[in-house]
């Protein structure tokens, strides 16, 4: 049981390292092109309360978030990254169900898949009802 | 100030709350929110939108290295998952019958008796070894780890697991609602109701408010409250916060650990009772 879990903790660790590596790079590209390229002297003139008020436009749905990607802007990259950074503890979940599922734990399978579930359809009805 | 100095500042301070809260189970939210709010004048809704992100920073940050150390009891953790993750759920529709005003005022109520009665408590940290709980053997839900600062290896049983589901009802209610990680109830809950020891407890917090949070993201992100200029410094330094934090949590004497968990909830409480009132 105890080299069992072991190696759950392990994979579990290492899922967990990856999705903030990625989203922590992703991010860092993003930030890097927000301030670098395009009209950034224009961005850097000024008080940052342009960005934070609230008729600054940025993604805020799947396909304006495409959009902003392909046309390479930062403030697109930079969502991007903190897409995957929520996305972490769902990949999370998934994996342990599968860690379970090898170790033939009914009771802990069942438990995870009614997380990811609910996880799931938490994010989808927080999507559609806003 | 220009924008390049504010997400630099903003960063900079991300990291300190990341510290302190992958080392008391909490998300960075209780700093960030207001440093936001009173010094950089941002909205609140988009201050929200940075704290619920800073959750799961925080979480999954500092979990790359609890749940490796065995500190996190990942199955106790997932199982209360069932509870918080339905608790954000009806978060979500309990926003339209209570008005936000006096859910602050009960959350900082509940924060005090928390805070007072860990402190009552502090002297006895000794740990359950025998456990007549139901789910919890059956789930074998117990768990040890290896205490670094009493350099011994801890272990421990779990009772109290229907108690524990309710509060954690409760704290998936109040993070869908405010935008927190509830880690400041969920705690508490691990700690005293299920007696789970305090560092275990504030890993397994860590390890859950990612979950919880992630569950009210996608609302929060189809609203435009998680505006990516302040989210991504905050982000970024969050997650360099939690990993130094992560690193310190288990080198610490576990009575250190609740006295910096008690200061911490009574400053919560009263930031939250100063966001009910005012």
């Amino acid at each position: 049981m105890t080299n069992k879990n072991s190696k759950v903790e392990a994979v579990i660790s290492r899922v967990l390292q990856i999705g903030v590596l990625i989203s922590s790079i992703v991010i860092i590209i993003g930030l890097y092109i927000f301030f670098t390229h395009n009209n950034s002297l224009i961005l850097n003139k000024g008080s940052y309360h342009k960005f934070t008020s609230s008729s600054y436009y940025f993604p805020r749905n799947l396909s304006d978030l495409k959009q902003s990607i392909m046309s390479g802007e930062g403030i697109g990259i930079m969502t991007l990254g903190i897409f995957l950074l929520i996305m972490t503890p769902l990949l999370r979940v998934a994996t342990s169900i599968l860690l379970f599922i090898k170790q033939k734990d009914k009771p802990m399978t069942v438990i995870t898949f009614l997380v990811l579930l609910i996880l799931v359809s938490s994010f989808y009805i927080g999507i559609k009802i806003k | 100030m220009s924008p390049v100095d504010f997400a630099l500042s903003i960063s900079i301070i991300s990291i300190a709350a990341g510290l302190l809260g992958s080392l008391v189970g909490l998300g960075g939210g209780i700093i960030i929110v207001p440093i936001l709010t009173l010094f950089y004048h941002v909205d609140i809704r988009l201050a929200i939108g940075a704290s619920i992100l800073s959750v799961i920073a925080t979480s999954s940050g500092a979990a790359v290295a609890y749940v490796r150390e065995r500190l996190t009891n990942l199955r106790a953790g997932m199982f209360l998952e069932i509870a918080t993750t339905i608790g954000a759920i009806s978060g979500a529709y309990i926003t339209t019958l209570i008005s936000g005003n006096i859910l602050y005022i009960l959350f900082a109520l509940v924060l005090s008796y928390s805070a007072f009665a860990m402190f009552h408590k502090r002297h006895q940290t000794a740990v359950l070894v025998t456990s007549n709980d139901k789910i919890a053997n059956y789930l074998n839900l117990h768990g040890s780890y290896y205490d670094q600062s009493e350099k011994k290896d801890i272990k421990y049983k779990i009772k109290g697991t229907k108690i524990g589901l309710i509060l954690m009802y409760i704290a998936g209610v109040i993070s869908a609602l405010l935008g927190v990680g509830s880690g400041a109830l969920k705690v508490p809950a691990m700690d005293m109701a299920m007696h789970i020891p305090i560092k275990a407890s504030a890993a397994t917090s860590d390890f859950m408010i990612g979950v919880t949070a992630a569950a009210s993201a996608g609302a929060y992100f189809a609203r435009g409250q998680i505006n990516p200029f302040i989210a991504a410094p905050v982000a970024i330094g969050i997650l360099i916060g939690a990993l130094i934090g992560s690193r310190l949590l288990n080198k610490i004497a576990p009575k250190y650990v609740q006295f910096l968990f008690v200061a911490v909830l009574v400053i919560v409480a009263i930031e939250m009772l100063q966001r009910g009132i005012g």
